[in-house]
């Protein structure tokens, strides 16, 4: 069985984050989203992600919410409003530094292509044969389910009570664990426990040890 | 006086659930006038909009965001800790409250905050025809704030504002503040405007470009600055996460 490493909710904590990379062995690593926004340095984030991916093996990215709304600002899906409430602000004060009067058009002057193209380039999804790894979780009544709003930018509060029929084990983000620990109940494992936005720290679940690392 | 029948008025107008019911204000300090409105706090079990049903103000929170205002010394914590009535309150939020209050060593934080501000009131005429009642109100909320703060820095001992102005020595800002909340103009907001300036010893000038600019570079030093210019650029409009999802990509 391959050794693997997820790696959940980042919000632009790159302190925390190459401090867990330090921690982790040599295994193939799945980093659940949410890369950017809420904490002070995203494009740090972004940084250490992209020599990740140069250097590991064969690592995977997924999508968050938040690379979603980052894209969908950037593209003009989004308004700055929207973005700005779901914790916007410090990306684009992070790439921009002071803003001066078009905040869309200043963030997309300054953010190196290469990050752009790195976000985009994120995955939805994670499965093997044991697991499924994605920011949002699945679906409980659609299990079987991968759509893109469901599995990344869905919310399901009612998975953690274990109410669905899925031979697999489900690894999520997103869901803030205010008791700053993870969850691992119940075929279900989330990984956000507040690191970048309650000053939690970031967490990597060890598969398939099921031991946890926390920086 | 704030009679059985009033409390049962009140509290039907409330738009269920609620964990509590607070009265406060001037109607439970029994100085209201008989044009004031009525001011509500419900207890939400999730995070809600404010609203009013006739004179009946409804502000919204739920008790953990109540229990970090309590925590951080606001303004808003020790109005309700000193002067809230409940209607309502079978779990004793009040007493949760008063218990996490932490009542701070003065109110400069909050002045310097309200004076970064300043910038969100650098409105042309036609803008402010796109917003009034918004900034009526943001004007009038920034004018009682730094009044509030000066005057519990110098030992006031309530909320009424009467008592407040006597104490600072203002008492022209009640025609005012009377003005911009009752009329929503543009003389009204010019007045109310030019106060805040000689007030604070602010100037109501925006270097950005934009709004949108303001609120970028005011997040990182100034929370109340970034709340108050996300809620003029939302004019009014509740925000939902559900605008992701109407995203197509």
């Amino acid at each position: 069985m391959e050794r693997l490493a997820f790696i959940g909710d980042i919000h632009g904590d790159s302190v925390r984050l190459s401090a867990l990379l330090g921690n982790i062995d040599s295994r193939r690593l799945v980093f659940l989203g949410d890369y950017v926004d809420r904490g002070p340095n995203s494009p740090e984030v972004v940084e250490i992600l992209m020599e990740v991916a140069n250097r590991k093996t064969n690592p995977v990215f997924l999508f968050g919410n938040h690379e979603v709304a980052l894209l969908a600002f950037l593209s003009g899906k989004l308004s700055f409003l929207e973005y700005a409430w779901m914790g916007g602000l410090s990306t684009i004060r992070s790439y921009i530094g002071k803003a001066s009067e078009d905040v869309r058009s200043e963030l997309a002057a300054a953010m190196p292509r290469s990050h752009r193209e790195f976000l985009s380039n994120c995955k939805p999804f994670f499965e093997t044969d044991q697991l499924v790894a994605s920011h949002a979780g699945i679906n409980p009544a659609y299990p079987e389910s991968r759509e893109f709003g469901e599995i990344v930018l869905g919310r399901y509060p009612s998975l953690f009570r274990g109410n669905f029929r899925l031979n697999k084990l489900v690894i999520c983000g997103h869901y803030l664990q205010t008791t700053l620990r993870p969850f691992a109940e119940n075929g279900v494992t989330c990984l956000n426990t507040g690191c970048g936005t309650i000053e939690g720290p970031l967490t990597a679940l060890l598969y398939p040890e099921m031991t946890f690392l926390q920086a | 006086m704030f009679t059985a029948d009033r409390v049962r008025e009140v509290t039907e107008a409330v738009k269920p659930p609620f964990r509590a019911l607070f009265l406060y204000g001037s109607h439970a300090r029994a100085d209201a006038r008989e044009d004031s409105d009525v001011d509500i706090l419900q207890v939400t079990l999730t995070h809600a909009a404010p609203y009013a049903v006739g004179r009946v103000n409804v502000t919204c929170y739920t008790l953990e965001q109540l229990l970090r205002l309590a925590r951080q010394g606001g303004l808003f914590a020790r109005h309700l800790v000193e002067e809230a009535l409940p209607l309502a309150d079978p779990h004793d939020v009040l007493g949760a409250l008063k218990s996490a209050y932490v009542r701070p060593l003065d109110y400069h934080g909050v002045k310097r905050e309200v004076c970064g501000c300043a910038p969100l009131l650098d409105v042309a005429d036609p803008q402010f025809n796109e917003n009034a009642d918004g900034l009526s109100s943001l004007v009038s909320y920034l004018i009682r704030t730094y009044l509030y703060a000066t005057a519990f820095d110098r030992q006031a001992k309530s909320f009424a504002m009467g008592h407040v102005l006597d104490l600072l020595g203002q008492e022209r800002a009640s025609s005012i503040l009377s003005n911009v909340r009752s009329h929503h103009s543009i003389p009204a907001f010019a007045a109310a405007r030019t106060f805040f300036e000689e007030l604070t010893g602010t100037i109501c000038q925006r270097k950005e470009g934009s709004l949108e600019a303001f609120v970028v570079n005011a997040s990182a030093h100034n929370e109340l600055a970034m709340i108050l210019g996300l809620r003029l650029l939302a004019r009014g409009r509740p925000f939902t996460y559900d605008a992701l999802l109407d995203v197509e990509f």
